[in-house]
């Protein structure tokens, strides 16, 4: 029997007219932690989702499993592989239990089996009966795992966990994967985080642009390593961030109600802050925090029960969104929301602008002044491609960039921007913040919502905690840690309140 | 008030069982916009089936010695081959929905358009004209259970529930009824069912377990194409007087409304099925309905004009809609053709 | 920037797309034509033979010779008529594809014919000619089915914008009331045909000249004679779309001058949704309702007007189709819905709804219907098969567009592969 438990090598595949894979390769040992590391646009998942055998590769040289050779996507090929995609895992409307009877025979015994593990493994506080749609995050990834190990999955293949969990989470997590891998399980999980990697894996592969780079044991290395491995560069992609004295408010906002739908838990209460000139503040939370709500709340496209907004000394409460865009507001929104996918991508750059006298005449559209408009920002951003083409054709790091381009050209009062960088790369999400920085430098204000601590860390100058729809915590950047903003994010408090302890602590 | 109750489930019965068939293709994924078509396909593929075996002579001898029993039974065959012939009709659906990722309302019109386009080119090169009818005879007297069965004689009543359930009823109804229960169950109680519906909801996670969900959304499709023929044919059998002309008169679409008014629930499809079921015989039987048998036509005698009562199902539907649309759930991933490979 | 070869261009390959296909459609018609021949003693390949060249040529068709063989040629009658018929055609594919270009997938465009249909004959027939001369009478009667059918296309809108009612569920449900309520409008009104014998199923014609007259205290209504001894009331009637020098060209069809107004009109919303703010609200609307949202655009509102112009869009055809002067409205409708409406779908997505496009698209489809008459009317075929040769088409058209997309992806991910 084969010491590796997964093994492929030059892997290929291409999704959405791109290559996103094309020679990656791994070597998983059984009763190994193995990481998987790789920037924003790596290929990671797509490498996950084909050794879990949900999608076939365009093309692979070997293909082993447990030392035999098999086709990978076939049913011998997924024995036994356990799948836990973050908190994505389950069917929303039904409980934990009823998603484990989804994964083969139904007996009597699986309860059984399954109240043993989470005994077994001091997982007795994840909930099984609620539905999954109202477990939190991390509570859907321990259930998904909790499924994998009642249907007896020797690989466990985990993609992206790290970024829903505290310090203390992660702490009880590696605890529970040792185990694990003790037991014999192959254990193989996928960040974009190399101080995670060097903490709680064994060994890491490093994947860049599709291609395997390297495999270390991360006995032998060091994070600042890992990272260079990572982007191809031993730049630092730190951010400069001045000093700059703040200036005046620009956006004052006072005691925001969003209702719940049907009348149940308001969405956000009694949200109040300011930002100022020559600032950065950002609001940061997880899903259901609210801080996505509080965004689209001050672009007007949410009812407000309560409160007031000020830009600039005016009050906008009841503005219409057009109106805030022309008082002096400029929106960035997530990437899903913010392009148009089949309409040529110059449609897309002029959308927050159409309307400005410069683009249209009482109604006509100056076709010439939108293309070249379109084309001055791609130059001046570096946006590689035709502007005539389809947004979706653009790769998501210059559909990133684009966005940002959009957003931060005109230099508004205000600038809010959400979740600017989630899924860039390094030197994408450096070039991005740069833009925000330089904003702020220009004496601009800007309001950044996002779950990325590391963003936070980087652009803010003032930082706003939420959880459950209002603000937990104001902190200073420089007098607070990563640990502190994620346990505020996941749980609202500033310290664990019960420690967490398994029964082999004990 | 007999009367008003059989012709109620006449009505009733085939739209929720259309109803469900759109559930089936939905909770596993697919939008069925097709359910027109495959009504028209089904009717007209049950319509030929009895046509032809009449026409070879297989039943007549049944017919003339009154085997009752034989004659339910050659029904049931009919119903039987409409239901496989709407099954294969739903897998050029199924085919361009999973198979090539397709826009599904497109290819649902596309089927709606090619039913009765298909159905009328055959029935006017067999029949020379626009309805395709049974070989001899008519359906009541085929295939409809009479009093005269059960030994009554022609002036003796049956009392209240036999001239309700038994006399001048299909079986075919209670037939659909049957199917219809134990189609809700194998939806909702049986693991099959727990899976099917989880491809509608997470398709990555259910292959992730090794749920091959393209197999659960052909499954889910072609039995949805099955309710659907089986509901097409009924409803031409019992309302139609078995013939087929290439048209159901909007029934596909009136399913569709009642499955989202149902809120994909099969009790609550069934309600709403026999509600749009009894305004549907008001509108077609108003003047002649004498509801608690003293002589007095009460809807008669309001003179309110006939099209009024036969806007009534379409508006109440609006109406209640306009009311429980925010809190109506379709299955997460239904529409979105099944990528293994997307994020 | 580098400029896209003729063959990257998504418009080419749109169109080589649709010629795929309409010619698969064809051969898949061809298919069953020889197969029906083939299995029918009466008919075998020769009947075959005929019914396929019937179903690829017949717009030339001039019938049958002395051998009775199929004679084909120039046959302005079939022209004139094929046009005749684009006309609403043209008109229900602008609606939908108006509708889709927004996001919405508008089936109730039969309704709306139908909201046309009523307010345009009602408005021809009741406004009197003395008071107004017919050609504003038309005009008239043309911009009351628009309004009607525009209201009536706002109902679907507005569920779905404010109270998120699925809009293919609305358009349904509307298009059986607006069946209803039109039959049961025409039924009260005095437009059904009283004049000719057996036509009381049917509203005059647009053009039918209606005296009311009194004779001995008793009002009726006469044709175009007015009898001995009678008291004019009023004359109406007598509207018709103006010929426009066409019948000359395309001499014993319907044709008028109604098919230019469509184009016109065609050209004009290609020219709102191409070049104007309005248009590209609602094209961003369709492309991506969030970040259309997050731009600032009202997409509630951009919705019910959406709808309400591809309503009265629809309705405009069946205005124009209407007041032609030689088409009668079978009122009793009831039970069953125009298919013109129904038929805006196809001609919309086999012109992957551009509005220059409809133009041609209607025009193919209204020649298949031609087509499909003469097959019935020279061999034992039936006009049905044209019919399953436009619905294969669209069953193609689901998914070509999903292969136009691969193909695009292929090519531009070679080129912008960093």
């Amino acid at each position: 029997m084969s010491e590796y438990s997964l093994e492929m090598a030059q892997v290929r595949k291409r999704a959405d007219g791109q290559w996103i894979l094309e020679d990656a390769s791994l070597q998983v040992r059984k009763g190994e932690i193995h990481g998987l590391l790789g920037d924003g646009g790596a290929g990671k998942t797509m490498l996950m989702q084909i050794l879990a055998g949900l999608c076939r590769p365009d093309g692979c040289v070997t293909a082993k499993r447990n030392g035999q050779i098999t086709s990978p996507g076939s049913g011998a090929w997924r024995k036994g592989i356990g799948w836990i995609p973050a908190d994505r895992g389950l069917v929303d409307g039904y409980t934990g239990y009823e998603n484990f009877l989804l994964g083969g025979r139904m007996d009597k015994t699986l309860r059984q089996r399954a109240a043993e593990l989470q005994r077994r493994y001091g997982l007795m506080d994840v909930p099984l009966d609620v539905p999954a749609g109202r477990m939190s995050a991390y509570e859907r990834m321990q259930v998904t795992l909790l499924k994998c190990l009642v249907w007896q999955c020797d690989v466990l293949l985990l993609d992206d966990v790290w970024r829903m969990m505290t310090c203390q989470q992660k702490e009880a997590f590696s605890a529970l994967l040792q185990t694990l891998a003790r037991e014999g399980k192959t254990i193989l999980i996928s960040g974009g985080e190399p101080r995670d990697m060097m903490a709680w894996t064994d060994r890491c592969t490093v994947l860049r642009d599709g291609k395997t780079v390297k495999t270390v044991s991360t006995a032998l290395t060091d994070a600042a390593s890992l990272e260079e491995l990572m982007t191809g560069t031993d730049e630092a992609w730190t951010p400069d961030k001045l000093e700059i004295a703040p200036g005046s408010v620009v956006l004052e906002v006072r005691d925001l109600r969003v209702p719940g739908p049907d009348g149940r838990k308001p969405l956000i209460n009694g949200v109040s802050f300011e930002v100022r000139a020559g600032e950065i503040v950002c609001l940061t939370g997880n899903d259901g925090g609210g801080q996505e709500i509080c965004a689209e709340a001050l672009m007007g496209l949410r009812p407000l029960a309560r409160g007031r907004i000020r830009l600039g000394g005016k009050i906008i409460t009841r503005a219409s969104t057009r109106d805030r865009m022309r008082s002096g507001i400029s929106y960035m929104p997530a990437e899903e929301n913010g392009l148009l996918p089949d309409a040529p991508l110059s449609d897309s750059l002029v959308l927050h602008r159409y309307w400005d006298l410069a683009m249209q005449d009482s109604g006509v559209i100056r076709k010439r002044a939108v293309r070249s408009y379109a084309a001055d920002l791609m130059e001046d951003y570096e946006i590689p491609g035709d502007s005539d083409s389809p947004a979706r054709f653009l790769p998501r790091q210059d559909r990133l960039r684009a966005l940002a381009a959009r957003a931060v050209e005109r230099e508004r009062e205000l600038l809010i921007a959400v979740r600017p960088t989630e899924g860039a790369d390094r030197q994408t999400a450096w070039e991005i913040h740069q833009d925000i920085l330089g904003l702020r430098e220009s004496r601009k204000a800007v309001l950044v919502i996002t779950r990325d601590v590391e963003e936070v860390k980087a652009l803010a100058d003032r930082i706003f905690v939420m959880n459950g729809g209002e603000i937990v915590a104001e902190l200073d950047p420089a007098l607070t840690t990563e640990e502190e903003i994620g346990l505020l994010m996941t749980t609202g408090l500033r310290q664990e309140k019960y420690g967490r302890m398994t029964e082999e602590d004990e | 008030m007999p009367f008003l109750i059989r012709q109620t489930l006449v009505y009733a019965v085939p739209l929720m069982l259309v109803a469900l068939a759109g559930v089936f293709a939905e909770r596993s994924g697919i939008i069925n916009l097709a359910l027109e078509g495959i009504m028209i396909f089904g009717a007209f593929m049950g319509v030929l089936f009895v046509r032809f075996v009449q026409q070879w002579g297989w039943f007549q001898a049944a017919y003339d010695a009154k085997n009752y029993l034989a004659l339910q039974g050659f029904c049931t065959l009919a119903i039987l081959f409409a239901a496989a012939c709407g099954a294969v009709f739903s897998l050029l659906l199924a085919f361009a929905a999973i198979n090539l990722k397709a826009d599904q309302t497109i290819g649902g019109t596309a089927l709606n358009l090619l039913a009765p386009a298909l159905v009328l080119f055959f029935i006017r090169i067999l029949a020379n004209q626009n309805t395709l009818n049974m070989y001899t005879g008519d359906a009541a007297s085929w295939f409809m259970l009479k009093k005269a069965m059960f030994g009554y004689g022609r002036t003796q009543q049956m009392g209240f529930l036999g001239s309700t359930f038994v006399d001048k009823v299909y079986v075919a109804t209670y037939i659909c009824i049957l199917v219809f229960v134990v189609m809700s169950v194998v939806l909702y109680k049986t693991r099959f069912g727990l899976r099917l519906r989880s491809c509608g909801e997470n398709p990555q996670a259910s292959a992730s377990l090794g749920i091959n969900v393209i197999k659960m959304r052909y499954a889910g499709t072609v039995l949805s194409g099955a309710l659907a023929g089986m509901g097409g044919f009924v409803y031409v059998l019992t309302t139609a007087n078995c013939s087929a002309n290439g048209d159901v008169a909007g029934f596909g679409f009136l399913a569709l409304a009642v499955m989202i008014f149902g809120n994909w629930k099969p009790l609550n499809i069934c309600g709403a099925a026999l509600l749009f079921g009894l305004f549907k015989c008001i509108a077609a039987s108003y003047s002649t309905l004498d509801i608690n048998g003293d002589g007095v036509y009460m809807l008669k005698n309001l003179n309110i004009n006939t099209n009024i009562y036969r806007m009534l199902p379409y508006v109440i539907t609006l109406v209640v809609l306009a009311f429980t649309s925010k809190s109506s759930r379709a299955p997460k991933a239904e529409g979105i053709p099944y990528d293994p490979g997307k994020r | 920037m580098k400029k896209e070869s003729f063959w990257d261009k998504t418009a080419t390959r749109s169109v080589l797309a649709s010629l795929v296909a309409i010619l698969t459609g064809m051969v898949a018609g061809g298919l069953i034509i020889l197969i029906v021949g083939l299995t029918n003693p009466t008919l075998g390949i020769k009947g075959a033979w005929e019914g396929i060249r019937l179903v690829a040529a017949g717009l030339f068709s001039t019938g049958r010779g002395s051998a009775g063989e199929l004679t084909f040629g120039f046959n302005p009658t079939s022209f004139g008529n094929m046009l005749f018929r684009a006309m609403p055609l043209v008109m229900t594919g602008l609606s939908v594809a108006l509708g889709n270009k927004a996001g919405l997938f508008n089936i109730g465009a039969p309704g709306q014919f139908l909201a046309g249909t009523a307010a345009s004959l009602s408005v021809a027939l009741s406004v009197p000619t003395s008071v107004l001369p017919a050609w504003l009478i038309w005009i008239l009667a043309f911009l009351a089915g628009m309004i009607a059918g525009a209201c009536w296309g706002a109902i679907p809108g507005l569920l779905k914008a404010f109270l998120n009612i699925n809009e293919v569920l609305a358009c349904i449900m509307t298009n059986w009331i607006a069946a209803n309520l039109v039959t049961w409008f025409f039924d009260v009104s005095n437009l059904k045909n009283a004049l000719e014998g057996t036509k009381s199923g049917y509203i005059y014609k647009t053009s039918t000249i209606l005296n009311d007259v009194v004779i001995d205290g008793v009002s009726s209504t006469v044709g175009a004679a007015v009898p001995e001894g009678a008291q004019m009331v009023a004359t109406r009637g007598g509207v018709a779309t103006g010929k426009m020098g066409l019948d000359a060209l395309f001499g014993g069809s319907q044709i008028n001058g109604g098919i230019l107004v469509a184009i016109l009109i065609a050209v004009v919303i290609y020219i709102l949704l191409s070049k104007t703010t309005l248009g590209y609200q609602l094209k961003a609307c369709g492309a991506n309702r969030y970040a259309a949202r997050y731009a600032g655009i009202r997409d509630k509102r951009n919705i019910v007007l959406t709808m309400a112009l591809a309503g009265a869009l629809s309705a405009a055809g069946a205005a124009l189709y209407y007041l032609s002067g030689n088409t009668e409205f079978f009122w009793n409708t009831y039970q069953s819905l125009p298919s013109e409406g129904f038929n805006g779908i196809p001609v919309a997505l086999l012109a992957i709804n551009n509005p220059i496009g409809v133009i041609f698209s209607a025009v193919f489809m209204s020649m298949l219907q031609i087509c499909g008459q003469k097959l019935t009317e020279l061999t034992a075929y039936n006009e049905y098969i044209t019919n399953v040769i436009i619905a294969v088409i669209v069953y193609l058209s689901a998914f070509m567009l999903v292969i136009k997309m691969w193909i695009g992806k292929l090519r531009s991910g070679k080129a912008v592969k960093k």
